[in-house]
């Protein structure tokens, strides 16, 4: 099973236990041990403190090891945070920065189209995957973005394992969604949207360093599923969604 | 002989004795429950390697506690030696803790759950009549906790010395607290079921509490077993330490 961790994240990371810097060497060696090939990863800072500062070092970060990929945290233009989303895009592609983030909860912005549709709308035209945390947008918010922009690919990352009663329905609907499942620790879960939906829309994922990937890499491993549906899981979908071998 | 790591990246069934401390049976109100029912839980069992499943159903935290104790025991006997069902107790009810505990023991049933859904301190006079059970028979206490409300069990494992208090979601919030109580009553355990899989959470806990006093715990159906047990499966632990948290430890507890 070759595993494509679709969250994970360097820098401060805080646990019940204990707050730490975690580093790209960390993050390496923790791949190694839990048997992780490669991880789209994202830095704290572009979270925390501010998108620009944070992508940059990012990039800083893992330069030179093509196990980790970027994924840059963006803000709508409006206030001069970020280069119009045309140029934005461009650059994107200039750095191969294959897949974004967005926080609209934290950074205090609308995922609607009055605010963020120019920038959704240049995502979709250059089919770059879209992540966003579960708690950072509700799922009507979700629903409507996956409507307005169906050639997006949107990740809905660290999703609560209570919302199947929404998630069947919201995912036939929209199957440009994806869903992440490091928090999705429902008991037969993947079996049943496997069952319901098919493989297509899952992709594996840690949360690392916040999470241990050892509970990620059992739920997959042991799920009742068949080995092509696993390995789509486990790294053929999300390859697929950042246009990679 | 393949290490527990390398047998959980491969998804292969386990061969040592896993016995998983703290289970639950049905559905739940607040989300459908998959294939919940004592058959779709001994799949998963049998998938993982999971020997017993020891189990406080739904229905007896919160709704309806006969209901959920009979449930449980109905199980049992249809999967003898696979379920091991706790005796689920409710102090709002004059006929919830001892009566419940009594009628219960007739059917074979031993071990107590707790919950503070129930609204009630945990060191009050209902609960303290069951734990007088628990303690008189050295039974197990599974104690739904989160955080800072464990502390209350320090004095509870003083009062009841041959109770055995299993902490449930230990380290979920307050990580130092749960520590300090595995450290200074011999009687208090620490069950890992959480859905906050946290990172070095099971190393943090052998390291300062020792692996003898960590027990496996998953929290499924309401949860995932197969995701839970990785935690423990995949740390960097060693293999002894594992084989005690993963069921060596809940062996000697209940007595199996």
């Amino acid at each position: 099973m070759k595993l494509f961790d679709a969250n994970a994240s360097v820098g401060v990371s805080t646990t019940s236990a204990r707050t730490k810097h975690y580093t790209a060497q960390d993050l390496l060696a923790d791949m190694d041990h839990f048997g992780i090939e490669r991880a789209l990863v994202y830095h704290d800072l572009s979270k925390s403190y501010d998108p620009a500062v944070g992508n940059e070092r990012l990039m800083e970060t893992i330069r030179g090891h093509d196990r980790l990929l970027p994924c840059w945290a963006l803000l709508p233009h409006h206030s001069g945070d970020m280069k119009e989303p045309r140029s934005l895009v461009r650059e994107l592609r200039e750095r191969d920065v294959r897949a974004v983030r967005l926080y609209p909860k934290t950074h205090s912005f609308s995922l609607a189209e009055w605010c963020c549709g120019e920038l959704l709308g240049e995502l979709e035209q250059a089919r770059l995957p879209l992540l966003l945390e579960s708690d950072e947008a509700n799922l009507d918010e979700v629903a409507s973005l996956a409507a307005a922009h169906p050639n997006l690919p949107v990740v809905l990352c660290s999703i609560s394992y209570r919302l199947d009663r929404c998630i069947y329905p919201l995912f036939q609907k929209h199957r440009n969604l994806h869903l992440e499942l490091s928090w999705y620790s429902v008991h037969r879960g993947i079996e049943t949207f496997c069952v319901k939906l098919g493989a297509e829309q899952l992709l594996f994922g840690t949360r690392i360093p916040t999470f241990t990937p050892g509970a990620a890499v059992t739920h997959l491993s042991y799920a009742e599923i068949s080995e092509q549906q696993r390995e789509m899981i486990a790294s053929g979908n999300l390859r697929k969604l950042l246009g990679i071998q | 002989m393949s290490s527990l790591t390398d047998k959980a990246k491969r998804g292969e069934k386990l061969d040592c004795l896993v016995i998983d401390a703290h289970c639950h049976l049905g559905p739940w109100p607040n989300f459908p429950v998959h294939e919940g029912d004592a058959a779709g839980m001994v799949r998963v069992m049998d998938r993982i390697g999971i020997a017993v499943a020891c189990v406080a159903a739904h229905a007896g935290i919160g709704p309806d506690f006969v209901l959920g104790n009979d449930l449980a025991h109905d199980a049992s006997k249809r999967f003898p030696g696979r379920i091991l069902p706790y005796i689920c107790v409710n102090p709002n009810f004059d006929d919830g803790c001892l009566a419940e505990v009594e009628r219960c023991m007739a059917l074979g049933m031993r071990n107590l759950k707790v919950h503070s859904i129930h609204g009630k301190p945990y060191d009050c006079d209902a609960y303290r009549k069951a734990y007088e059970v628990a303690n008189r028979l050295s039974w197990v206490v599974l104690a739904h906790t989160w955080g800072k409300d464990a502390q209350v069990f320090e004095g509870l494992a003083a009062d009841y010395p041959r109770a055995k208090f299993l902490l449930a979601h230990s380290g979920v919030a307050d990580f130092d607290l749960y520590v300090q109580l595995a450290k200074k009553r011999e009687n208090i355990y620490l069950d890992l079921a959480t859905s906050y899989v946290y990172y070095d959470l099971v190393e943090d806990f052998v390291r300062r509490a020792g692996a003898e006093k960590v027990l496996m715990g998953s929290d499924f159906p309401f949860i995932c077993a197969s995701q839970q047990i990785g935690k423990v499966l995949m740390a960097r632990i060693s293999e002894d330490d594992k084989l005690q948290i993963l069921g060596l430890n809940a062996k000697r507890l209940f007595g199996l």
